[in-house]
């Protein structure tokens, strides 16, 4: 009975939380209160069923409570960045349509599938926008997910799947991120371990190969772990986790520096692309003609190429495409960084940056290979040009952040597998021994 | 409402007081703030945890779940915005409660 009144109380509360993700933690959070408040009534030396019946009206009115709680959580929709995302995709139709239209046939089947795919992304960037990005801290799915995702990529480089590990690659720090944010408070054998698997996790893109992959996979994971240690996520001095978390990276690129210098090839392909005019018909020709701005020559080639689409546009528009394109990113990533910063919780922090970071490194690697200044073919310009997986695993990232920044008055440091966010009108609170199932009367 | 319990001397800043000097969850700090007012303060929890999650919102304090003693509970820390905060609002309170007690006890006229 005394517990059917608890059941009665925070059903009345719930009523009044119009966001239903919200009503699992907050009433949570009430019925431990009850529950410690009974507990001490009970050492006081009343009954259960008295102590439970107090601590209850202790409470306050469960109306004037559960419009104050709703009043302070409400899902914080970052529409902007929605809206952003869909210009982007649309702006990347027409784009790419110029493209088609300048290089001539045999390209219209492949710009209708990308139109197609459009419209599913954007579906796909919602479902994960309005889902519960929580689900990833619970347990140990991260770990679960990213050993499945390392050895499909491993399987796909065998056979046609080849691709697999640069997608991989691509969502792997937001796995990172998540089994990170289960290693809190963790001492530095955990924080070497893990800036160790930054760059040990993405091997499988170089078996592609793709270096550009790997080296934005493990430079994301990297920067979310030096974040994690400079927001104090692990046990011990800050400073010393943080050059841990730079440690692995500093050593691997020593030993890459090395091998460079041992294989002629290596060390020739880094001469040509410091030095293009070296080999002005050779490996230097697209270094040096892009350095060089628009030359009809060589856009005549490679006209139809999705990793130069800059380059066309600058050919047609003149070289402040580059210009515009950089003050976009660096004006993109100044408004996002700033907002991450702002999330309440370190585990929104973390998560926010891992699925940012990559959207933002793919755009910087982009701008730099159609300026003749990066050396491996870039992954993609997200949302811009053509390609349909990267279209999907960048639309996939989007939602994540825009799930972290909706969620963020939720998001707590701590106990993973209590954050809980349930969507149903029931709810199951544990209460001491037992479980208090809770139903709510207002479907929102 | 919200606006007046971050006045100076309300419940706001005697959170913030209580939180300045160790974390704490919600039933702690209603049973630390009767304690320590000599049950002057006898604060309902429906109360306490709006308040709470308001001074979330302005940054003034953050939560983590944490465990104690087999339990889970959630812990509120206070932040530096919200130690500049309380140093404020307790400043402005000093400043208030010398003037109404110079008041009640027949304040020493100056300037005569």
């Amino acid at each position: 009975m005394a517990r059917e009144i608890l059941g009665d109380y925070l059903a009345a509360v719930g009523d009044q939380i119009r966001w239903r993700r919200a009503r699992g933690p907050l009433l949570r959070e009430l019925s431990d209160h009850i529950a410690d408040q009974a507990a001490d009534y009970q050492a006081q030396g009343l009954e259960e069923r008295d102590a439970l019946d107090r601590a209850v009206a202790e409470m306050g009115d469960p109306e004037t409570v559960g419009k104050d709680l709703d009043r302070l959580h409400r899902p914080k929709n970052c529409w902007w960045l929605a809206l952003a995302a869909l210009l982007l995709a649309l702006a990347g139709l027409l784009l790419q349509f110029m493209t088609y239209q300048a290089s001539g046939q045999g390209m219209m089947d492949l710009y209708a599938r990308q139109a197609v795919w459009v419209p599913i992304a954007l579906a796909l960037l919602c479902g994960m926008w309005f889902s519960d990005c929580t689900l990833l801290l619970r347990r140990w799915w991260a770990v679960v997910l990213t050993i499945a995702a390392v050895v499909w990529a491993v399987l796909g480089t065998n056979g046609t799947w080849r691709p697999t590990a640069l997608y991989v690659a691509l969502l792997l720090p937001v796995l990172y991120a998540a089994l990170l944010c289960r290693l809190r408070g963790k001492g530095t054998a955990t924080v070497l371990l893990c800036a160790l698997a930054a760059w040990v996790l993405p091997l499988p893109a170089l078996l592609v190969p793709s270096s550009a992959a790997y080296l934005l996979s493990g430079a994301v994971m990297t920067l979310v772990l030096l974040a994690a240690a400079g927001l104090g996520w692990f046990a011990g001095k800050r400073w010393k986790h943080l050059l841990l978390s730079l440690t692995p990276t500093l050593l691997y690129f020593g030993i890459l520096l090395l091998l460079v210098r041992q294989h002629s090839s290596l060390l020739r392909r880094l001469t040509v692309f410091l030095h293009p005019e070296l080999e002005p018909n050779g490996a230097g020709y697209l270094f040096l003609h892009l350095r060089q701005g628009p030359d009809p020559d060589l856009f005549g080639n490679v006209l139809g190429s999705t990793d130069l689409m800059l380059a066309f546009l600058a050919r047609q528009a003149g070289r402040w495409v580059f210009l515009l394109t950089a003050v976009l990113l660096a004006l993109a990533a100044l408004l996002l960084l700033r907002r991450v910063a702002r999330l309440r919780s370190r585990t929104g922090k973390l998560l926010a940056l891992s699925a940012l970071l990559p959207l933002l490194l793919q755009g910087v690697f982009y701008l730099l290979f159609n300026l003749g200044y990066f050396p491996w073919v870039p992954l993609s310009l997200p949302f811009l040009s053509f390609g349909v997986a990267y279209l999907l695993l960048n639309s996939l990232l989007m939602g994540v952040l825009l799930s972290v920044f909706r969620m963020d008055v939720l998001l707590r440091d701590g106990l993973c597998d209590r954050s809980h966010a349930s969507l149903h009108h029931r709810l199951e609170l544990p209460l001491g021994p037992v479980t208090l199932s809770i139903r709510f009367h207002r479907p929102t | 409402m919200a606006r007046e319990r971050n006045l100076p001397g309300g419940t706001g800043m005697l959170l913030l007081s209580l939180l300045s000097q160790e974390e704490m969850y919600g039933y702690q700090m209603i049973s630390a703030l009767r304690e320590r007012s000599n049950h002057v303060f006898d604060l309902k929890a429906g109360t306490l945890y709006p308040l709470l999650h308001g001074l979330e919102a302005q940054g003034y304090v953050t939560a983590r779940d944490g465990e104690a003693g087999g339990r889970v509970r959630r812990y509120y820390a206070i932040t530096s915005a919200g130690r500049a905060a309380l140093a404020e609002q307790a400043e402005q309170w000093r400043t208030y409660a010398d003037g109404v007690r110079g008041v009640l006890e027949g304040g020493v006229f100056c300037g005569a």
